[in-house]
């Protein structure tokens, strides 16, 4: 066994031997083909030293005695053979690299160094260290070169960065659209992207470096990477269009591919004559360079649209203590040192609320006073807030006094006086301004006419006059209100009626006629005494008139003691079924389940007690007709008279028509006027349809009647 | 009892300390693999959010979200077809169909007619945008108006389709748009909610509306929609009953107050001091909104300029009205919800009443917006849950027709906070029923608006149940085009 390790203590010698000849003769070797394959062999190879030489340190901080097994020694001399080996592979490796960069130099020179001592670790470690401290600190430093060296090689590798790369956000700063220069802004971020991590300074593969303008025209070892304005003579565009199939096809087929829309952007900026200083403003608006580079710069730019300030921000505790319910003091955005202060219900506003704001009076670019009672003399104070740029004063009590005040506000960009007492006189401030762009005074005492002259005078403020449609737009008004409900009522009944616009003209008819311009003209409630149908109309200058309203009124007749129901009705539609025809209620057509009792199967009879024998002449039957659902008039009704419930006399007889097609629902009265007589009770009855006619989708089936009322009179 | 409260202290602040610190260590192992930029610059996602504050620069502070529920049909609306007329009565091809699977209702048909629209449309503004006959409003104010006529939906049905736009689910129980948006960027008026919801109803076929798309979801309930109806009191229980003056009030909650902060100091529970803030936010509305809803001092150009219904509490123009007050006093989104475009049959009829209640009031409210200059800040949005089809369903008849339900495309318009005006965004085929170019899903748009609102959809993130949500689920990309 003793035999193994000599022999690899002796080829490593001669391996670096043969390295330091290598490094001594490095411009005058040229390598045979063979060796050039096994160069490349060095990225597998690397991988063998590496956890090698890993174990021998670990046992030489934490296992010594294992280190004085034979076995471990050999595993030892095993360990420096493929240092040795590998530095000689890298070095072959190198040889092939025209143009060498800092990385490789620094590699190349660590590896060399990095095999000599791993030699000297393993072979003479127990005469040159012999105290274990100085063997632990022997193998701390060798670790430490073993990974600098490894860290080179990566990157020679993988590019510079590749490590870090992914901490490294890809954000960049803010950009005023008139400071970005095409190279510099749009063309470079794509090659520090795209091919920067192999061809830049400190890399240099193919001897070409892409960092900035001189490199660039100077080229690599193949030729120039750009002509202006040639693509065929440009090597960097030649080698981005090779097919992907082509070794030579940059960027190697194995890395992030230039997307089309870079590839594009390059390919015009070539074109153009690959301007380096230019910005892009300096192009026409049209061109297509500065077209296709915008997208690059969108990100960039967007941000930007956030107005920078140059004051200093507030401190967060003091914006915090200044922030109450009324008073809201905010931030414009996350990072802007610029403030907004909005405040809220009136009944909480007092100048001293406004004063305390002194502290952040300089932050402060947005103040909204809308609604609040703030007057005249408050407005000294807001010359305090230098530099505010929109202050929202509508419907606010001030009037033109004073407003000189604002003059010395320079950076206001928006004043809103709406609902003021502001008149022109007032605005005359307005030319102090010299920043203003919008102006809001609409609903003050201005007329447009002003307003417009105003707009001609300062061209350059653009001047809000607002909707003034009170005198020339004409729509209709929408349909009174008539307060009172329809129905029944004893002696009269007290109309009222109102309307959501003010200064409405409310006009009536009490005949079911459409009200005119010189129908009865309401003013406040009345009362009526009869029945009858109301139907209203509001009128308005300015405005078209509305639809009609109407409700009708039906007055009670002879008091009903109590009615009884000789057959019962449906028991689905027979709620209250013992006073609901005598409770003085109409109903709703649309509610015939709670106010109205209905039949079907069987006729319905009713007897009404008077209580006492009463002169009468008629009976009215309030009846609910809804065809599409069944529900018909009925087909006959009669009325009796009786005094002892016995003797029964017929009164009237009425047979109905059927109606003949669809109708929507109503709630007719259905009267049986008989010669005047005197009675105690009444017995009243009706026949429901049998069969729905023919044209009803029912047709066949038995239909229903419906009432909600009767009243004798 | 002393003993056992410091033990249970200390259990709490071992159990937290323990918790705290997995969290830390497993986050940031585990979130350096999930969130891409977390190592590029502090982006403690949540941490940012309780800030309240944007993440960039917004383009609008507030929303109002118009919503015709129900589904209007976009080819009587704005995307113009006129194939659709010249080919009227002619099956549906094949071809265009494709896989799209139909509701019930029309599946059973055996033949699609197609069906022009009944109305005229005509170019309006420098865009030249088409509008139909039915909105001559909305025409007038076409070129403030960014129209997207390439929306386009993953539901066929009104729930779920109503509850995947308002909360990128369609199954429920999400977070609102809303909601979200408060969550993000808290409340603007410390008297009010940031978030309001009204609701109106037309004459047309209707669907439902629920509170479950206004809900908070799994977010704190401060951030639940406010629904104001059109009664005597819009806000449910928030007036002083009969007898309670404001002094009693006051004592009584500055009591409850008390108890809750002895029990906040016990427990610790921050939904006990979500309740006290809650207790006084409802004191101060009691004055607040009576000042908003007062309807009474706006003058006569405005009650023109929204038709004279605005003054009618409960109608869609009123609630109009009242969106721009509660927007001007700081509210952060308001959702409106219109109820009655649901046209499957008698279209020609129903939208023309439908269009008589909305046209005037939403086309006067970002005149109005404009000229109080709000239009800047205050993001617009009108439009349905989805489209409707190209062929007729039920009974063709030469003046009336029905529409089925279309998920994939429709229009939709925005305006106002940062969005390019007068534009018309997406192109859809010539039979309306596919989209060609631009198409914006409903997670696009979303993420959209919270765009414009200065929020990141990808960061606007809440961890419930131990996953982070987002309002656009694991979807949308911002529409820059139509941002100004």
């Amino acid at each position: 066994m003793m035999d193994v390790r000599k022999i690899m203590k002796t080829l490593s010698f001669c391996g670096l031997v043969f390295l330091g000849f290598l490094l001594l003769f490095e411009n005058r070797v040229a390598l045979p083909i063979w060796l050039q394959v096994a160069g490349r062999y060095h990225t597998l190879l690397l991988h063998f030293p590496i956890v090698l030489l890993c174990l021998v340190l670990l046992a030489a901080v934490w296992n010594e005695p294992l280190m004085q097994t034979t076995k471990w020694k050999n595993f030892e001399s095993l360990t420096v053979l493929t240092t040795v080996a590998t530095a000689i592979l890298g070095f072959l490796l190198s040889i092939e690299q025209t143009d060498k960069g800092n990385t490789l130099f620094w590699h190349k020179w660590s590896g060399t160094i990095l095999a000599f001592l791993a030699y000297l670790f393993c072979f003479y470690r127990e005469r040159i260290l012999e105290t274990q401290i100085k063997l632990r600190i022997s193998a701390v430093f060798l670790f430490l070169i073993l990974t600098i060296t490894g860290h080179w090689g990566g990157s020679i590798t993988h590019g510079d960065g590749y490590l870090t790369a992914v901490f490294q956000s890809n954000k960049s700063e803010p950009l005023e659209l008139s400071e970005a220069r095409i190279f510099k802004d749009v063309v470079q971020p794509i090659l520090a992207d795209k091919c920067g991590n192999c061809h830049k300074a400190s890399v240099l593969k193919g001897g070409l470096s892409l960092e900035d303008s001189v490199s660039i025209f100077k080229g690599g070892k193949n030729g120039k990477a750009i002509v202006a304005g040639s693509l065929d003579k440009s090597l960097l565009y030649q080698r981005l269009v090779l097919p992907m199939t082509d070794k030579k096809h940059m960027p190697l087929s194995e890395k992030p591919q230039l997307s089309a829309s870079e590839l594009a952007l390059i390919e015009e900026w070539i074109k153009m004559g690959a301007p380096f200083e230019q910005l892009l403003v300096e192009r026409p608006l049209a061109d297509s360079l500065r077209i296709l580079s915008m997208p690059f710069l969108d990100n960039r730019l967007k941000k930007s649209s956030e107005k920078q300030y140059d004051f200093k921000a507030a401190s967060a505790d003091q914006i915090a203590e200044l922030n109450n319910n009324y008073r809201v003091v905010k931030q414009l955005g996350f990072s802007s040192p610029a403030l907004a202060v909005s405040f809220f219900g009136k009944a909480n506003y007092s100048f001293d609320q406004l004063k305390a704001l002194k502290p952040i009076a300089s932050q402060i670019v947005h103040l909204n006073l809308a609604k609040m009672p703030v007057t005249n003399d408050q407005l000294d104070w807001m010359t305090n807030l230098e530099n505010l740029e929109e202050l929202n004063l509508n419907y606010t009590e001030i009037d033109n006094n004073n407003l000189k005040a604002l003059a010395g506000l320079k950076h206001l960009h928006s004043l809103s006086l709406v609902g003021t007492k502001i008149n022109q006189k007032g605005l005359e401030i307005v030319s102090s301004f010299s920043e203003l762009k919008t102006l809001y005074v609409w609903n003050t005492d201005l007329t447009l006419a002003e307003m417009k002259n105003l707009q001609v005078k300062f061209p350059a403020i653009q001047i809000e006059t607002g909707f003034q449609g009170a005198d020339t737009m004409v729509i209709p008004l929408n349909q009174p209100i008539i307060s009172t409900a329809a129905g029944f009522f004893k002696e009269k009944v007290s109309i009222s009626l109102k309307h959501v616009i003010n200064g409405v003209e409310l006009r009536y008819t009490l005949n079911g006629k459409e009200p005119d311009s010189i129908s009865l003209l309401y003013s406040s409630p009345f009362f009526v005494d009869s029945s009858f149908k109301l139907t209203v109309k509001a009128f308005k200058k300015g405005w078209l008139p509305s639809k009609p309203v109407s409700s009708q009124y039906f007055k009670a007749g002879i008091p009903i003691v109590k009615s009884t129901l000789l057959t019962p009705p449906d028991p689905k539609y027979a709620l209250h079924a013992d006073k609901i025809l005598i409770d003085l209620d109409a109903g709703d057509p649309g509610d015939f389940g709670t106010r109205a009792l209905g039949y079907q199967k069987n006729d319905a009879i009713v007897v009404l007690d008077m209580g006492k024998p009463t002169e009468m002449h008629g009976l009215k039957v309030l009846n609910l007709q809804n065809i599409g659902a069944y529900i018909f008039p009925p087909v006959q009704m009669q009325v009796l008279g009786s005094n002892n419930m016995q003797d029964w006399k017929q009164l009237s007889n009425q047979h109905y028509t059927m109606p003949i097609k669809m109708a929507g629902a109503n709630t007719p009265f259905l009267t049986l006027n008989f010669q005047s007589a005197t009675y105690r009770f009444l017995k009243f009855s009706a026949k429901p349809i049998a069969k729905l006619p023919e044209w009803h989708p029912g047709k066949g089936q038995p239909g229903w009647f419906f009432m909600s009322e009767l009243v004798v009179y | 009892m002393e003993k056992e409260l410091l033990e249970r202290g200390l259990n709490l602040n071992r159990r937290k300390f323990i918790s705290k610190l997995s969290l830390g260590l497993g986050s940031a192992a585990l979130g350096s693999l999930l969130i891409p930029d977390l190592f590029s610059g502090s982006n403690n996602l949540e941490e940012n959010i309780m800030r309240g504050l944007p993440h960039f620069a917004p383009k609008a502070k507030r929303v109002i979200y118009l919503f015709q529920n129900g589904a209007p049909s976009q080819l009587e609306t704005f995307d113009y077809k006129p194939l659709l007329c010249q080919m009227m009565g002619e099956n549906l091809p094949e071809s265009i169909r494709g896989t799209q699977r139909l509701t019930g209702m029309s599946a059973y048909q055996t033949s699609f007619p197609l069906v022009g629209s009944y109305y005229k449309f005509n170019q309006h503004g420098k865009s030249g945008a088409w509008v139909s006959e039915l909105f001559p409003h909305m025409a007038g104010i076409v070129d403030d108006l960014c129209i997207i006529k390439t929306m386009h939906t993953e539901a066929i049905n009104h729930d779920p389709a109503l509850t995947f736009f308002q909360s990128g689910a369609q199954q429920g129980n999400r977070p609102s748009m809303g909601s979200w948006v408060s969550y993000g960027l808290g409340t603007e008026n410390n008297n009010l909610p940031a978030f309001c919801v009204l609701l109106s109803r037309g004459k047309g076929n209707g669907q439902g509306v629920y509170s479950k798309l206004w809900t908070n979801g799994f977010l704190d309930s401060v951030h639940q929609g406010v629904q104001f109806s059109s009664g005597e009191n819009p806000i449910l229980y928030l007036q002083d009953p009969d007898g309670m003056d404001r002094v009693t009030r006051r004592n009584m909650l500055d009591k409850i107050a008390a108890l809750n902060q002895m029990e906040m100091d016990a427990y610790g529970d921050p939904e006990i001091a979500a309740k006290i803030q809650q207790y006084e936010m409802a004191y101060r509305m009691q004055t607040a909104v009576p000042e908003i809803m007062d309807t009474s001092k706006e003058s006569e150009s405005i009650v023109k300029l929204y038709g004279a219904d605005c003054l009618v509490p409960g109608t869609y123009a009123a609630n109009c009205l009242l969106a721009r007050k509660l927007s001007e006093n700081g509210v952060r989104y308001i959702q409106l919800y219109h109820q009655g475009w649901d046209q499957h049959g008698n279209l020609p009829n129903e939208m023309r009443g439908q269009a008589m209640d909305v046209d005037q009031p939403s086309a006067a409210l970002i005149k109005d917006l404009k000229q109080r200059g709000l239009l800047d800040e205050t993001l617009v949005i009108w439009g349905g849950e989805f489209g409707r089809t190209n062929y007729c369903q039920g009974k063709m008849q030469q003046d009336n027709y029905g529409r089925d339900h279309h998920p994939r495309c429709f229009s939709i318009w925005m305006a106002g906070g940062g969005i390019k005006p007068g534009v018309v965004h997406g192109e859809t085929d010539e039979f309306g029923y596919n989209i060609i170019k631009d198409p914006v899903h409903v997670h696009d748009f979303q993420a959209t608006v919270l765009n414009l609102l200065g929020l990141d959809h990808e960061k606007l993130v809440y961890k419930f149940q131990g996953r982070r949500y987002r309002l656009t689920d694991l979807y949308g990309n911002v529409v820059n085009q139509i941002i100004a």
